[in-house]
């Protein structure tokens, strides 16, 4: 089979425990990531998910289940994975008294590079991450900014097929956020499979084309960000009136009225319920002067899977993208 | 915008040699010690030694008497001997990548977790030898006269290599086993009951009963005898020998021990 044929990631029943008699970090999850896909892998501290990604990224062993990376075993064929991944963790650390060019030109070399390619490749990069000024600067003297973007940039060094990123933002100012946003934006127009974990939740909202939500090491819901947030129920429509109509409105709208005009209902599509309601207040002579309309966040997904209504309602992965 | 990464069937450079892969993590940790300043203090330290060394004892011709040689002769192998806490180096190196996490971004690349540990057990050893080779060039300068000559000088730095290659094999097996800087530091502390169990200031046989009986047992002992032989004696190939094979098998299980370790450390679990 051709490596980069196959799909980006498949995680198949991965049970991972660090001791035998403790309960198991990772406890039977699956989920498959597609070729050039960005997939948010979100969860509570201690949910496994930094588990997964050691265990993906060839640094841990799985007691039980199957994981493929490109095609890839990465217990079998842990060295065919590594050529083919980059790896920005959080705790990975550099040389500080290295410059950031000689550590990627370095990565470069020992990624099979000639010396010239090496240099050539650290000065795309660098320029890339907009580094090039700090290029001959130990790192020691780089901003967290500096040293999040040269991370990604070193993940990047061998062309890998596929990325994981383990909180790529946290501890980096708004600005920066944006600016590496837009970097995980390019690496899916360039196909690479992508696979992230953050704390931040609009950070998978605005990046990830799918999500799965983990919990207790085990995957507790997975889909595209709308999906996750239909989950958590409809939109709430929001309509305010003359107090003097309030109790009318609410009737003729099917909604509550919450006290000085306002009227709320909960409406399964939002979109289409705005001008069916504003037609039955205006047939009833009611005038609407404000209309607003809530949708769910994804803060509001993650606070239902891992307060643990939908993990014992529903049951894992049950929207499947 | 440039592409950074692989598009559906790159192809992939081969990975390199495991020799061009040591040659990588060598040139990156000789970089790290050539930038810090630490490395040219403890480079002086050998000679500090070897100064005070003569100076507190070398003007006595009793003393000589009892060494039965040329004081300077007889007390460089000390300052040699000095250098290989030099090698404790490999140790550090290794325990600020595993608690910088550099380590596990070399773990992540494919390439062999015996190079990732002997570099820096090599680095060790060649600072072991750059300190060695400038006691014994200061020597020459103030008057040794090596009775086996330039190849018995050569023999001496060999077995200051395989030394320090020993220390540092020692250094990085408990640093790794430790797991911080400091505990790797203090792991250091066993080099002095090494350098004063031994006949260090005299000849073994002047040495009193229990001391003689510790020194047998110490492998400083044959270090230091088999130098001395090869600077004041002459060639005397069955100590030699044996100086060398003590030294070569210390050699080798410190570095087995040091890569079981590292394996132990650096493997997936």
């Amino acid at each position: 089979m051709h490596a980069e044929a196959a799909p980006g990631i498949v995680v198949d029943g991965l049970v991972k425990r660090y001791r035998p008699d403790a309960p198991p970090a990772v406890d039977g999850l699956s989920f498959q990531v597609r070729p050039g896909e960005v997939y948010g892998l979100l969860g509570p501290n201690g949910s496994g998910k930094s588990t997964t990604i050691g265990v993906l990224a060839t640094l841990l062993l799985p007691n039980a289940g199957s994981v493929r990376v490109a095609g890839f075993d990465v217990v079998a064929q842990a060295n065919e994975v590594r050529r083919r991944i980059g790896v920005a963790l959080q705790e990975t650390g550099v040389d500080k008294l290295a410059t950031g060019h000689s550590l990627i030109a370095r990565h470069a070399r020992l990624l099979g590079m000639g010396s010239r390619d090496a240099e050539a490749r650290a000065t795309q990069l660098l320029a890339e991450f907009e580094l090039s000024d700090a290029a001959q600067k130990r790192l020691r003297t780089y901003s967290g900014g500096m040293r999040r973007r040269l991370d990604l940039a070193i993940a990047l060094v061998g062309r890998p097929s596929v990325v994981y990123l383990d909180e790529p933002t946290t501890g980096l100012d708004p600005i920066s956020r944006q600016a590496m946003w837009t970097r995980v934006r390019r690496l899916r127009e360039e196909g690479v499979t992508v696979l992230l974990t953050t704390q931040y939740l609009e950070e998978a909202d605005a990046l990830a084309d799918r999500i799965g939500i983990v919990a207790t090491g085990r995957l507790r819901v997975e889909g595209t960000a709308d999906e996750l947030k239909r989950l958590v129920g409809g939109d709430v429509l929001t309509v305010e009136v003359d107090p003097a109509d309030g109790d009318r409105a609410a009737e003729r709208a099917g909604g509550t009225h919450e006290g000085k005009g306002k009227v709320t209902l909960d409406v399964k599509d939002g979109g289409a319920s705005v001008p069916r309601v504003l037609g039955a207040l205006s047939a009833d002579g009611i005038d609407a002067r404000s209309v607003s309309l809530n949708r769910p966040t994804l803060d509001d997904v993650f606070h239902h899977v891992v307060g643990g209504h939908l993990i014992e309602d529903q049951g894992p992965a049950e929207v499947a993208a | 915008m440039t592409a950074s990464t692989a598009t559906p069937g790159v192809i992939l450079p081969a990975t390199p040699s495991v020799l061009v892969q040591l040659g990588i993590l060598l040139g990156r940790l000789l970089r790290q010690l050539v930038v810090a300043p630490t490395t040219y203090i403890n480079l002086m330290v050998s000679l500090f030694f070897l100064a005070v060394y003569t100076g507190a004892f070398g003007a006595s011709v009793g003393f000589e008497m009892i060494i039965g040689a040329d004081f300077l002769t007889f007390i460089l192998p000390v300052s040699i001997v000095n250098a290989s806490l030099a090698g404790a180096i490999a140790g550090q190196l290794l325990v600020d990548d595993l608690e910088s996490g550099y380590l596990r971004r070399l773990q992540a690349m494919p390439i062999s977790r015996i190079v990732i540990v002997l570099a820096p057990i090599l680095v060790g050893a060649l600072l072991v030898l750059t300190q060695a080779g400038l006691v014994v060039v200061l020597g020459v300068v103030l008057g040794v006269d090596a009775a086996t000559g330039l190849a018995g000088l050569g023999l001496v730095l060999l077995l200051s290599l395989m030394w320090g290659m020993a220390f540092a094999g020692y250094a990085v097996a408990t640093g790794l086993m430790a797991g911080n800087a400091a505990a790797a530091q203090a792991a250091t502390i066993i080099f002095f009951p090494l350098v004063f169990l031994a006949p260090t200031f005299m000849p073994r046989d002047q040495l009193q009963g229990w001391l003689q009986v510790a020194a047998a047992l110490n492998p400083t002992t044959y270090v230091l005898e088999t130098m001395r032989g090869l600077l004041i004696t002459g060639w005397d190939a069955s100590q030699v020998a044996s100086g060398f094979a003590i030294i070569g098998a210390l050699c080798l299980g410190a570095t087995l021990w040091a890569a079981r370790v590292a394996k132990r450390t650096t493997s997936r679990r």
